[in-house]
């Protein structure tokens, strides 16, 4: 078990050096440059720019000491708001987006999950209809609709939470339940159709005729196997949560790092843009292989050696 | 479900807008009631500035938090814009308009450290230098050799009487030559060495080592990069600051409001550099000094600013409002939200109400109106056929319906305008040409030699992608196509690449806005003037330059203007560019905000801002007054101060 783990982890580190490489190249393909402005900028002024940078060395030399100071945790500097390291910017606008993004977690698993076991359990009957239908709503329903609908209610209609901002939990409440929702409403159809595949399974049979309460049989026995396919969505699920949404947290004015990916791509902060990538290709990845040494404890049948 | 669902959502949306509409006063967008006490304001700064360092900035919102942390030789009228004296006392003006001297009031920096005259030869030399890297050095250009010295120029002095013919011949012997100034008050003359970005550097190198100390036609020369002393500013003692000028600049009064031009402090600067730590830093809340009306107390970055009243601003005693706080809101409908719900006393100068919301919001109390100094039109590629013949070009001008499109398409009341200068600037008179006429569009078009026979080639309008920008081309597209009967073609293209392709001329029709730098016509003629660097038309026009030259010659401000017309005239007949309007500044500001106008440059001032107190107990039956200070005397004018 600890040598998959160990041997894994070092796995990552090749996988995680070609995403970089490979989005290095990609993105200094794009036409345009960080410097690019309407006004003309003087030709010296421009030299200078660049080199501070580093731009006036060849392509491959800047990969190369891309990658050497990125092994030194040093993600470079931000050309859109250049006092700032790309390290800085991380660090202030992460602790948001991760509040955020585990608010909005809790939120999905806990709606989702029960949705599912209650769906799975009293298949069929309106509460089943009832819940699912909710859940295909959820998932058709865009959160650049669901974030201005509770703005409305909440916010402006009665006026109980802020309809933007950020300072205390309050303001974490409406874009949590946005960002959320949709989750939720996919793990409800996964845990739904997970509990499905085990509720007429030998062992369920076995804990019935054992005469096991219901409630076990439904928490430790069903919900074991039956939560199969939800951990295996969770693993990138959890990662695109942890590094935030543009559209929520523009909507919600968080100051995270969500925007952070697409506003740089449009300025060519090219920095910016790498160490979003950096971030969030490393949290898959690490997710991805919490996923599978997860596999381990939930399904007995699954040894690693 | 999927209904109910709708049904719900259009419900929700009902409930709200007419909640926006009744809660509080029928007449007001929202809560009418401040949420914080009367010596606080919450404004929206919008997206997060590039720089607050007055030698760097170069983006819109950094310019606001300059101009309010800080405070240079002069400043302007909150609603007119007109110059008044903030740390020059007084000025007199010498040698023809050419040059300055500035009289400081004794002031000091917010930690006490005293302001001098050496704290704007240090700020100016600064920006003006290369490594400083600062994308507005051109603002100092004015100063004489600002240029030179933002541009390393190799200066070679020892030449005599030789020419400037002779003397360039000497010079492309070792390298290229981009362009030469002689100096004659310096015995000398600059070089601007041409070639690539990595290619210059060694080559004035070079051309230093082939001239120093060499003799030519009887004399040595001495050759050497310039260094920041050249730069004609100067402190003689530390309240006077004596500028030089390249020539006489008639708008010098209003570039010396601009952030640019504010001092920084030298001394935090230079102890973070002795202290090893990256000078850049010196912004951050931790480090910051600053001069102006406030201090910056508190940055979190995309989140808020907090400012408080800076007690050693000199004219702090104006200052109405204790604290300030500013939101980094960029979401457009987030902050009509806001707005509404009295978590912003106005929506800031970057928000901008969408189009959807206009009709509701203009019959509010909290809706106010003005024309900006920003044109928006289409750049024409000159050089490209059909463009290359002005007839086509002024054809084009013609056939569009502007105030069709302002009525139908932008609906923000957007000026139409086929001039370049925005009418009344500065007190000059716009030349009102007309805004549509297809007859004579026709005319042209046919003069050229295109008609039923010869129909023009399909052209292609190009924009940056925008909903906005995409509805306006089409509409024009639809135009030509009816008034000329021209195929054209629109395509959008994202910003980046969209502007590589405007500098490469890569375009034949190619949307932008310019915004005026300072309130004076010259500041958009400039942009069709061969060397501005902005001139993405490829036109240029020996006529046109003349007059300009010759009306910023003009001391007397009639004769300049009438010039002045008489190129915007040759200019818009010849249509290097397609004006289509002027925009305006919409703005929702909360009934007990006062002292927060819209100006021509949409810069808002703080100093003048305070909370009228009648709207914690209800709402007062009448306005009062903002209680700006009084206009300047026209005085104030240059040559004409004493």
């Amino acid at each position: 078990m600890l040598r998959f783990a160990v041997r894994r982890l070092l796995g990552l580190i090749p996988t995680l050096l070609i995403i970089v490489v490979v989005s290095f190249l990609v993105i200094r393909l794009a036409p345009g440059s960080p410097f690019a402005s309407e006004r003309g900028i003087p030709p010296e002024v421009l030299v200078d720019l660049k080199a501070k940078y580093g731009f006036d060395r060849p392509l491959h030399e800047q990969l190369v000491n891309y990658v050497w100071r990125l092994m030194r945790g040093d993600l470079g500097l931000s050309t859109k708001y250049p006092n700032r390291t790309v390290n800085d910017l991380i660090a202030d606008g992460l602790p948001a987006t991760l509040l955020l993004g585990v608010c909005a977690l809790a939120w999905a698993l806990f709606l989702g999950i029960g949705a599912g076991i209650i769906g799975a359990i009293r298949q069929n009957t309106g509460w089943d209809y009832g819940f699912m239908t909710l859940a295909m709503v959820g998932i058709s329903l865009p959160t650049f609709v669901l974030g201005p609908v509770l703005v409305l209610i909440f916010a402006l209609t009665v006026y109980v939470l802020p309809p933007a901002g950020w300072g205390d939990l309050r303001h974490v409440v409406l874009p949590a339940l946005t960002l959320g929702t949709a989750y939720a409403a996919y793990i409800a159809r996964l845990t739904r159709a997970g509990m499905l595949e085990v509720v007429r399974s030998d062992f369920v049979r076995t804990a019935r005729a054992k005469g096991l309460p219901e409630h076990t049989i439904v928490f430790r026995h069903m919900l074991r196997g039956g939560l199969l396919p939800v951990v295996t969505y969770l693993g990138p699920a959890t990662a695109h949560l942890l590094v935030g949404s543009v559209v929520v947290e523009k909507i919600f004015a968080t100051p995270g790092i969500g925007p952070y990916f697409v506003d740089a791509a449009f300025n060519r902060d090219y920095f910016v843009v790498m160490g979003i990538v950096v971030l969030e290709s490393s949290f898959l990845l690490v997710m991805n292989l919490l996923v599978d040494l997860a596999y381990g404890f939930m399904d007995p049948r699954i040894r690693y050696e | 479900m999927r209904r109910s669902a709708f049904a719900l959502l259009s419900v929700t949306l009902v409930v709200s807008v007419v909640s926006g509409c009744t809660r509080g006063d029928s007449n007001y967008y929202g809560t009418v009631e401040p949420k914080h006490g009367p010596d606080e304001i919450w404004s929206n700064l919008g997206p997060e500035p590039e720089y607050i360092d007055p030698g760097k900035s170069s983006d819109h919102t950094g310019g606001t938090v300059i101009i309010n942390l800080f405070a240079g030789l002069l400043q302007p009228h909150p609603a007119t814009l007109e110059p008044m004296p903030d740390l020059a006392q007084s000025w007199d003006v010498a040698d023809e308009g050419k040059s300055y001297t500035f009289h400081l009031r004794p002031t000091t920096w917010s930690d006490g450290t005293p302001l001098t005259a050496a704290d704007f030869v240090y700020s100016w030399r600064r920006i003006l230098d290369p490594s400083t890297a600062s994308k507005y050095a051109s603002f100092l250009y004015p100063v004489r050799y600002g240029e030179m010295f933002n541009s390393r120029a190799v200066l070679v002095k020892g030449l005599g009487s030789a020419t400037e013919a002779d003397f360039k011949v000497l010079v492309e012997k070792t390298v290229p030559v981009d362009s030469l100034r002689m100096a004659p008050e310096l015995d000398g003359a600059f070089v601007l060495v041409a070639g690539d970005d990595d290619a210059r550097g060694p080559a004035r190198e070079k051309l230093v080592r082939a001239l120093q100390g060499a003799s030519w036609s009887g004399h040595t020369l001495s050759a050497s990069v310039v260094t920041s002393d050249i730069v004609a500013v100067r402190a003689p003692d530390p309240l006077t600051l004596v500028v030089d000028l390249e020539s006489p600049v008639p708008y010098i009064l209003n570039l010396l409001c601009f952030s640019a031009t504010m001092p920084v402090p030298r001394h935090v600067l230079e102890r973070l550099a002795s202290e090893k730590k990256s000078t850049d830093l010196w912004t951050r809340p931790e480090y910051i000094v600053s001069n102006g009306p406030y201090r910056l107390m508190e940055w979190r970055f995309r989140n808020y600013m907090l400012l408080e009243k800076n007690p050693r601003y000199w004219d702090a005693a104006h200052v109405r409002t204790q604290r300030i706080r500013w939101n980094m809101v960029e979401s457009y409908n987030t902050i009509l939200n806001l707005y509404e719900a009295g978590e912003l006393d106005t929506i800031g100068n970057t928000a901008n109400i969408p189009a959807e919301f206009m009709d509701t919001l203009r019959t509010t109390g909290d809706f106010a109106t003005a024309p900006l100094n920003t044109v928006y039109f289409y750049w024409v590629n000159t050089k490209a056929p059909p463009m290359d013949d002005a007839r086509v070009r002024n054809a084009l001008r013609l056939a569009i319906d502007r105030v069709s499109l302002v009525t139908h398409i932008t609906r923000g009341g957007q000026v139409p305008s086929s001039d370049i200068v925005p009418d009344g600037l500065a007190g000059y008179a716009g030349l009102k040409s007309p805004v549509f006429d297809p007859e004579r569009a026709r005319k042209l078009l046919a003069e050229a030699g295109y008609g039923p026979n010869k129909p023009l080639p399909t052209i292609t309008l190009t924009y940056n992608t925008s909903e906005g920008h995409k509805q306006i081309a089409e509409a024009i597209q639809a135009q030509w196509k009816e008034t000329l009967g021209i195929p054209v073609e629109i395509e959008n293209q994202e910003w980046n690449v969209y502007l590589r392709n405007l500098k490469s001329h890569n375009f034949q029709l190619a949307r932008l806005g310019w915004v005026g730098d300072y309130p004076d016509p010259f500041t958009y003629l400039e942009l069709l003037t061969k060397n501005s660097g902005n001139n993405h038309s490829q036109w240029s026009d020996p006529r046109y330059e003349d007059l300009l030259r010759r009306a910023n010659l003009k001391t007397v401000k009639s004769e300049r203007m009438a010039l002045l017309r008489e190129a915007e005239a040759r200019a818009v007949e010849q249509a290097p560019l397609i004006p289509v309007y002027v925009y305006t500044r919409s703005e929702l500001t909360k009934p007990y905000l006062m002292g927060d106008v819209i100006n021509f440059e949409n810069r808002h001032y703080l100093k003048y801002w305070w909370i009228d107190k009648r709207w914690y107990d209800g709402v007062p039956t009448t306005r009062l007054d903002h209680g700006f200070p009084p206009r300047p005397k026209q005085l104030m004018a240059a040559g004409e101060a004493n």
